[in-house]
């Protein structure tokens, strides 16, 4: 069974090719990472599953319904949750009311115009920011956050929805290193229990290589490489066009941890 | 044509006029009678500060003179209203309940006059409309509280059609700002040159914002309709531009052009050397009116504020007379009594006899029709004459009909 | 003939195209960087042509010609350069870090200043100006007198836009231009001397708002109402251009220009509403204007307001206080007063709720209270309907029109969303003025009384708080119902609210609805409290007003819009019997409030 099916998808931005004939699956319980230099199309990717964007072609199912003309909320209510590569939260909130917020916006009662907001989700929000972390920071306000925090805070609303479907852009950017095994460990944890498939894009490729359970490579908006990330770590292609240089590092010192 | 005429007996027995005859009686002393008098001082200020100018100059000379009822002064307490109504609506409740008024006066603009004589007509306390010029003031929306002294868009607007009567002008093209003074002097007029011109017909009519004077399409439009007469509603800041750009264009030569307030002082003297010779208007040559107490007025305005008057100040000065000789007739200020001293009043005033109408409560002080002429650098008004508002009232049908009386 | 009549009215619009574009390129350049919304645009404008008709005569009476003409223009448009420039430096500078909207609300009360600066200094009468040496005559084409100063005037349009293209490419002031339009952080980060650069481009716009201004006066006479009329088509021209876009404002100017000069040949009444037509219509196709691009929702208009916040006993208490005792201790003119402030005071409230929590900006709040008072009027005098009767149908009727709106609006965002709102109430008033069978015209329905029992003002007074309390109440409790609480985490962040499966889009026009409904509600109110009703009731500065109210309350407490109308509406109360020169006062008033408490009257309270 797959929770997520991409056949095909393009996208043009005027000269560029963001995105090229992209093809994927996500099974529940996968952990499944895109990978690639900036700029390849990874967040445009993202936006084309999530409904932030349309795709000039190709087509998107999710939970085994067709999708790809659907719009972001009604993706929503199929099951699927996703972070931003630039954390969207609710600003003026404090944490613990932004994650109430959320849970209310997933039971799904934002007519009701005279019962109470805050409270009766108060138990749930904060057994989400212990998940995350943030329990420590409920009653701080989302604006003074450090961005780490922030990226956190949001996951919190992502997993308020309970997801069967979770897309992370850069879930860990602006966290320290130790953190962000955490917060892997956090999802794969979810992934696992829950049999929520996760699609996520990561610059650090410690996460990469320590969490995917697949990985697809990205250049230039379309999939040079696919598979398990032995298999990537491994492939001719992947090294000279992605890792080239500068990424070469970074895939050596993720071996040595892996 | 049917207008009511006081028999000569009421007039006599209306009491003399104030007059600038030197003071013999005492000054005037003791608890002053206070009129709310409220008006667009800082809006309209061309129009509303002479007006206010001549409302003071003629209160302390009626005061010099004895005041009123007994030796009371007059004592004109002026508000701005806001230039809207919900303003002056709230000046009008204002001046009413805190400053002892004995009754209201003044307003420009229409809607605002219509508010304020819709806080009259409930709190039942007189208010006398001097500027306003709304038909609907008189007719539709008038009540039994409410009086005007100027003389109304339909009657000015029947003084222009009176002067082209049966002349062979028979395409006439409108031109009129949009909004409601615009529109009904332009309803007015097609009555009315049908009436005065048979065979008359309109063959364009253009209604440009007010306030945004771009007159290049709007004369193209009218000339376009090759019309042999042309009604202008335009004034003010919309005036200039039309002139301008009509002269320019060649679109008032060998045309009859009828219009509205053109010759009134406030609106001819910024035109300067540009007034449009030839036009037929409404107006104030107030420099060349030799009636006596006209005169005298003239000389002491002059004298005291270094202006010639506008029609403002003819109509402020006007207007404290008529406040006189309704308060010699009334002895009180009781609203009832005032009212009822009111209609049918005559008054004599600096440019003639002036009556309250009782069925409309609308005066029948006239205007001043004649043909704009370019002398000195600037236009004057010339083979005019004073039109008695008297002959170009409603017919009393129509009163009744529109006052359901 | 006819070949001679079309182009003579091509001529007179695209003369009229660009007059306009030149005051419309300052107003989009000012914004584009300073992301400033200048009222006093239009002031400007004017104070060029006083200028002008003030140093034209004497310079051409000395050499006429018409380099002595273009001469005395440039030099009435560097005059009010120098007077934007220094409003730039002692106003604009000291509030560049408070919400935008103050911004707007500081810019609206210099146009009271300078209303009443131009009355002292050039008198209450219209001044024409001179006469444009060797233009003053018409041209004979194809059998067609056309003015030659429109020929003229046609040329300079393009002359400027192609000087304004090359200080924009060829300098380095235009290109930091460039760069602050498309994004500011950017030009901030290069450690550019950002408040040189603004002062500069708000010289510019002043400059270019002057040029405008004093090449009229050869067509227009410098008038103290020209301000109003001028802002609200630069404005329009601005918006249909897309905002910050020189090209876009010459291509707008040049559409307008050519649609009123046909336009009026069909439909002769058609120029109240023309322009906002237009705005409406190209917002509805094109969101971002014809060249504008696409602009993220402006949280700047509201970064920094916070949401209202949940109630406070205390507040209420002191509120039915006010009003009993206002009701049974004072004179019928306060009863009068209090009324018209608590009307003010659910109108103002209303536009908090859609402003702060829904992040919609509007600028055409009126709209909803002069429909409101319309209904009741309307039902009440023309129908026979009882008053109670009125009084429902004034926020029915009014939140079915929002309702309309908000379907047609919520899915734009910012300053286009609030420059179609804009539109929308111009065309609503333009209904109001035009339909004068139905509604009055601008003289508007008189005669509209409260029922017996009510018709003493105490009584209605304490009508009006039974009403507009509650409402105010209930509208408290939706900000911390899930509605109100899921509306502001929407404004913060739609893409999270929508991600989260939220139906924004409906909970705009919803919450458009309830604040179209209650304002309809204060408007139903107002109609019976002054017995008539007009179409001033929805016009621009009508709106304008609400607007300050909230803003100089302030939205960091619910008493925020009420303190706002109470004060407001009481300083005009005030100040209006003392002087002519009220408009004078009530400016600084406004420039004084915004320079004090950037925050709102309430903000300072709470920190005192
Ligand atoms: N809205 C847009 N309009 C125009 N071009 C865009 C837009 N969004 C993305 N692009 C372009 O599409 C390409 C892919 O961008 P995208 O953001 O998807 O890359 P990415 O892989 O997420 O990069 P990064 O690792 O830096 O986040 C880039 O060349 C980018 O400039
Ligand atoms: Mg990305």
């Amino acid at each position: 069974m797959t929770i997520l099916l991409v056949e095909n998808v393009s996208k043009r931005f005027g000269g560029v090719q963001a995105v090229a004939g992209v093809s994927l699956s996500l099974a529940p319980q996968e952990m499944l990472a895109v990978i690639g230099p900036n700029g390849a199309g990874k967040s445009t990717l993202f936006n084309l599953i999530g409904g932030q964007l349309p795709p000039d072609s190709g087509r998107v199912v999710i939970a085994g319904r067709e999708a790809t003309r659907l719009p972001v909320a009604a993706r929503a209510r199929l099951g699927m949750g996703r972070t931003f590569q630039i954390a969207e939260t609710f600003r003026s909130f404090t944490a613990q009311q932004a994650v109430e917020a959320a849970l209310l916006a997933a039971r799904g009662a934002p007519f009701r115009l005279f019962a109470r907001a805050f409270g009766p989700h108060a138990a749930e929000a904060r057994a989400l920011l212990a998940e995350v972390g943030m329990e420590e920071a409920a009653a701080t306000p989302v604006s003074t956050l450090a961005y780490g925090d922030v990226k956190r805070v949001e996951l919190a609303l992502a997993l308020a929805a309970a997801p069967r479907l979770l897309l992370m852009d850069e879930p860990t950017a602006g966290m320290a290193p130790a953190e962000r095994g955490a917060l892997m460990r956090l999802v794969r944890g979810l992934a696992r229990g829950r049999g929520m498939g996760v699609l996520f894009t990561e610059h650090d490729m410690d996460s990469v290589f320590a969490f995917a359970d697949r990985i697809l490579v990205m250049v230039r908006g379309a999939v040079i490489a696919a598979g398990a990330p032995e298999a990537v770590r491994a492939d001719p292609a992947v090294r000279e066009a992605y890792l080239g240089k500068a990424g070469l590092a970074a895939a050596l010192r993720a071996r040595r941890h892996g | 044509m049917t207008c009511l005429r006081l028999p000569r007996r009421a007039a006599l027995l209306a009491l003399p006029a104030l007059a600038l005859r030197p003071a013999a009686a005492q000054p005037a002393r003791g608890e002053p009678v206070r009129i709310g008098e409220l008006n667009s001082y800082a809006r309209m200020a061309a129009f509303a500060v002479p007006y206010r100018n001549a409302i003071q100059m003629a209160q302390e000379e009626v005061n010099a003179e004895g005041g009123v009822l007994g030796g009371r002064p007059l004592e004109f307490v002026f508000r701005d209203d806001g230039a809207t109504p919900s303003d002056g609506a709230r000046v009008a409740e204002d001046l009413l309940t805190r400053e002892n008024v004995a009754f209201i006066a003044g307003t420009f603009l229409s809607n605002v006059g219509l508010a304020v004589a819709d806080v009259a007509a409930r709190r039942r306390r007189l208010f006398l409309a001097t500027e306003p010029l709304t038909d609907a003031l008189t007719m539709a929306q008038g009540n039994p509280y409410t009086f005007r002294i100027r003389p109304s868009t339909f009657m000015q607007t029947r003084m222009l059609a009176e002067a082209v009567r049966g002349r062979p002008v028979r395409r006439w093209a409108i031109v009129a700002p949009n909004y409601e003074y615009g529109q009904s002097a332009a309803a007015a007029f097609k009555r009315l040159i049908a009436e005065a011109i048979p065979g008359a017909e309109i063959v364009a009519e253009q209604y440009p914002a007010l306030g945004r004077p771009d007159a290049g399409p709007t004369v193209g439009a009218l000339s376009r309709a090759r019309p042999e007469g042309i009604f202008n509603v335009l004034f003010g800041a919309d005036l200039i531009p039309f002139v301008r750009e009509g002269q320019i264009r060649g679109l008032f030569e060998n045309r009859t052009v009828l219009s509205l307030l053109t010759g009134e002082p406030e609106y001819l003297l910024p035109l300067g050397a540009e007034a449009p010779g030839g036009w037929i208007v409404t107006g104030y040559p107030a420099e060349q009116i030799e009636l006596p107490a006209h005169r005298r007025f003239f000389d002491a305005y002059r004298a005291r504020f270094q202006d010639t008057p506008r029609l403002g100040s003819l109509l402020g000065y006007v207007t404290v007379q008529m406040v006189k000789a309704m308060l010699d007739r009334a002895r009180s200020t009781d609203t009832d009594a005032m009212i009822a001293a009111l209609r049918g009043l005559v008054t004599e005033t600096i440019v003639g006899p002036v009556t309250m109408r009782v069925l409309d409560q609308q005066s029948t002080l006239g205007a001043w029709v004649g043909e704009i002429a370019l002398e000195g650098g600037r236009g004057v008004m010339r083979n005019w004459r004073y039109e008695d508002g008297a002959n170009h009232m409603f017919p009393e049908a129509e009163v009744r009909a529109a006052r359901r009386l | 003939m006819e070949w001679g009549f079309w182009l003579a009215q091509a001529v007179s619009g695209l003369a009229g195209a660009s007059a306009l574009f030149l005051t419309a390129a300052g107003l989009t350049l000012v914004f584009g960087v300073c992301r400033i919304v200048n009222f006093a645009h239009g002031s400007f404008a004017m104070v060029g042509a006083y200028v002008a008709v003030t140093l034209l005569p004497p310079l051409l009476a000395w050499s006429p010609s018409l380099s002595v003409f273009l001469l005395g223009a440039v030099l009435s448009a560097l005059a009010v350069a120098a007077l934007g420039a220094a409003v730039e430096l002692l106003l604009l500078r000291r509030i560049y870090r408070v919400p935008e909207l103050f911004q707007l609300l500081a810019t609206f009360g210099l146009v009271l200043v300078i209303q009443d600066g131009v009355l002292q200094l050039w008198g209450p009468e219209d001044i024409p100006g001179p006469r444009a040496p060797g233009l003053g005559h018409g041209v004979a084409i194809l059998g067609e007198r056309i003015p030659a100063y429109d020929l003229f005037l046609i040329a300079v349009g393009p002359v400027v836009l192609a000087l304004l293209t090359l200080l924009l490419r060829a300098t380095r002031f235009g290109l930091l231009i460039q760069a602050a339009t498309r994004d500011r952080e950017m030009v901030a980060a290069l450690g550019v001397n950002q408040a040189l650069l603004f002062t500069g481009v708000f010289a510019l716009g002043a400059f270019l708002a002057g040029l405008g201004g004093a090449l009229q006066v050869p067509r227009i006479p410098a008038s103290g109402g020209m301000d109003l009329p001028i802002i609200a088509e630069a404005f329009v021209v601005t918006v249909v251009g897309g905002m910050g876009s020189v090209p876009g404002a010459f291509l707008a100017s040049v559409l307008i220009g050519l649609l009123q000069a046909f336009g009026i040949l069909a439909f002769p009444k058609i120029t109240l509403v023309l322009v906002f037509l237009v705005m409406a219509a190209v917002l509805m196709l094109r969101p971002q204007g014809l060249l504008g691009r696409p602009e993220p929702p402006a949280r700047g208009a509201i970064e920094g307001l916070a949401a209202l916040p949940p109630p406070s006993p205390p507040l209420r208490a002191l509120a039915v206080a006010a009003i009993l005792a206002v009701a049974f201790l004072s004179d019928d003119y306060l009863r009068k007063v209090a009324t018209e402030m608590l009307v003010l005071a659910i109108a103002a409230f209303s536009l908090g709720f859609l402003i702060a929590n829904a992040g919609i900006v509007s600028f055409g709040h009126a709209a909803f209270l002069g429909a409101g008072a319309y209904a009741a009027a309307l039902l009440s005098v023309r129908a026979g309907w009882p008053m109670e009767a009125a009084l429902a149908a004034g926020p029915l009727f009014a939140g079915t029109l929002a309702l309309l709106f908000g379907a047609a609006l919520a899915r734009m965002g910012g300053i286009y969303l609030a420059m179609l709102t804009l539109a929308f109430a111009q065309i609503t008033h333009a209904v109001a003025f035009q339909w004068v069978e139905l509604t009055g015209g601008d003289n508007g329905i008189v005669g509209v009384r409260p029922a017996w029992w009510a018709s003493d003002r105490a009584s209605y007074l304490l009508l009006a708080a039974a009403l507009v309390l509650p409402a105010i109440w209930a509208l408290r409790r939706v900000l911390s119902a899930p509605f109100g609480v899921l509306l502001r985490a929407a404004r913060d962040s739609e893409p999270r609210a929508l991600a989260l499966g939220l139906p924004v889009v409906a909970m705009r026009v919803a919450a458009f609805a309830l604040a179209g409904a209650l304002a309809g509600l204060g408007g139903a109110v107002f109609a019976f409290s002054r017995g008539s009703v007009d179409p001033t009731l929805l016009a621009i500065p009508q709106s304008v007003d609400l607007l300050a109210m909230l803003l100089l309350g302030g939205v960091q407490a619910v008493a925020g819009p009420l303190l706002g109308a109470v004060a407001l509406h009481g300083l005009k109360d005030a100040v209006m019997p003392l002087t002519d020169l009220w408009r004078l006062f009530l400016g600084l008033a406004i420039l004084l409030l915004v320079l004090a408490f950037p925050r709102g009257l309430a903000g300072a309270w709470r920190r005192a």
